[in-house]
């Protein structure tokens, strides 16, 4: 929780970003919002010309063993340039990569009412509104990936790689993750990383903005069957497009296998993203993507395990996706591997 | 014991569930805390009655294709070590952690003959190679854990 000074200082920051003489933080709550920062959500109320106004904002603060002012950086920058576009985002205010005001990195963007997050533990989290929101959640991913990522402000705060090195890049950014945090040895991880490498995917006919985590659990809904928000830009990045779209495939997502992304037929919603994206979808391009999600998510939870092992970020969400998800994904895996034919990838 | 630690963990997560959670409506972080512990112990109970039982399982097995392996025509370097650790000693007791300290070595060791596998073309190799996924699997498969439905 903010200490009393650091309130204080959030109430500063707030009139500066609201050209406000003076800001009163009403109504401040930490909030579920992912082990990786903490989350509040506040009121800032503020005199404007014609009395008192009162808005509402979520405050991302990266936690005390943080050392990854880029990453929220990049993730503000994603922000804003996505905002006003197809591509629902809140408005970001206020980016601190120096962490000055609040003693660490942190960021603040318009809060969304009346929306939220899908239960990742509900075996029916939309409802009625399933096909509806499997709709949005498919064009939006295709409207990310027909968006120029030079016309955005991500070429500024991540490197735009070749699109022939795209595979390579991510596979090796995502295997020193492993090298440095399993805590054990990782036999299906490595035989993974093995066929990866032997089975390259083609180049990407052009490069897009990759939003790196695009799933359920990360977008707010309204109830009434639209998505308001993409929400979690944190791993954003430019590549090839094909792998936001196996990462959103990845079965860990889907409450129901029947569905893509457990809400959508697989072939409507790869029309979706064909027609909003403008890009071919290749099979054997996705094969090669769709086994890289299972590994970067194996990246993901051994990280999870080892921050939580560590002492270093207590989270029970940390233990939770380190030992859950990882015995899922090393499943999937061995599941794909073991009945495809030697050194393919199906 | 009676009653088992899935008993006692299964009972202590609908507590959490039930009776915890919904008392901290008001505080949204922490009702998120309490019911991924909740979750955590349905996970621990799940568990706790068979880790020894899947690690046996699997050291048993990768004792067995190490020793087989040794007789194939890898590297001799690779082959020594193969025989050595198909004959190395038995965990010291049935503790989860001895069983894993047994374990891990051999874990590595599978990755490198399964790397040595995948690199020869021989006809001979591809046996060894779907009892390497065996043992993969079986691990896999062991340890599957199942969540709640809410």
């Amino acid at each position: 929780m903010l200490t009393s000074d650091e309130i204080e200082r959030l109430a500063h920051v707030m009139a500066g970003a609201l050209s406000a003489e003076r800001v009163a933080i009403d109504n401040l709550a930490r909030i579920p919002g992912g082990a990786s920062r903490e989350t509040y959500r506040f009121d800032a109320r503020f005199a404007n010309g014609s009395g008192e106004d009162s808005r509402g904002f979520i405050l991302r603060r990266d936690p005390e063993d943080s050392l990854i002012e880029t990453e929220r950086a990049l993730e503000y920058a994603a922000y804003k340039s996505f905002y006003g576009t197809f591509v629902p985002v809140p408005q970001a205010i206020v980016l601190d990569a120096e962490g000055g005001a609040l003693g660490r990195p942190f960021f603040i963007m318009e809060r969304i009412d009346n929306a939220a997050p899908a239960n990742p533990f509900s075996g029916d989290p939309y409802g009625p509104h399933r096909e509806s929101i499997g709709r949005d959640f498919f064009s939006i991913l295709g409207a990310i990936a027909a968006h120029d990522p030079y016309d955005t402000q991500m070429p500024a705060v991540v490197e735009t790689p070749a699109p022939e090195e795209c595979w390579s890049r991510e596979l090796d950014r995502w295997e020193q993750v492993i090298d440095a945090d399993a805590l054990e040895p990782q036999p299906i991880a490595r035989a993974a990383i093995r066929r990866l490498r032997r089975n390259p995917p083609p180049p990407p006919a052009k490069l897009s903005v990759i939003h790196g985590d695009y799933r359920n659990g990360n977008f707010l809904h309204n109830g009434a069957g639209r998505i308001v928000a993409v929400l979690d830009w944190e791993m954003a990045h430019i590549g090839d497009p094909l792998e936001d779209l196996a990462w959103a495939l990845d079965p860990l997502w889907a409450g129901d296998p029947r569905f893509a992304a457990g809400l959508l037929d697989f072939d409507e919603a790869i029309h979706l993203w064909q027609e909003a994206s403008g890009r071919r979808f290749n099979p054997e391009a996705f094969a090669w993507w769709s086994l890289f999600s299972h590994l970067k998510g194996l990246a993901i939870w051994i990280s999870s395990s080892k921050a939580f092992f560590d002492g270093k970020n207590p989270d029970p969400i940390l233990a939770f996706s380190g030992w859950y998800c990882t015995t899922r994904h090393n499943k999937i895996i061995a599941d794909r591997l073991a009945a495809a034919a030697p050194g393919a990838l199906t | 014991m009676k009653p088992s630690f899935a008993h006692i963990l299964m009972g202590a997560a609908g507590a959490m569930g039930t009776q915890v959670a919904p008392r901290l409506v008001g505080d949204p972080y922490a009702m998120g805390q309490a019911s991924i512990v909740g979750l955590i112990m349905v996970l621990v109970a799940q568990e706790a009655d068979r880790a020894a039982d899947t690690l046996s399982l699997e050291t048993v097995g990768m004792r067995a294709l190490f020793a087989e392996a040794a007789e194939a025509p890898l590297p001799e370097g690779l082959r020594r070590r193969l025989a050595a650790m198909a004959d190395a000693p038995h965990a010291a007791n049935f503790t989860v952690t001895a069983l894993e300290a047994t374990a891990t070595p051999m874990r590595e060791l599978l990755i490198e003959l399964h790397e040595a596998l995948e690199d020869r073309p021989d006809e001979w190799a591809r046996p060894l190679e779907a009892k390497v996924w065996d043992i993969l699997k079986l691990g896999a498969y062991h340890r599957e854990l199942y969540l709640p439905v809410l």
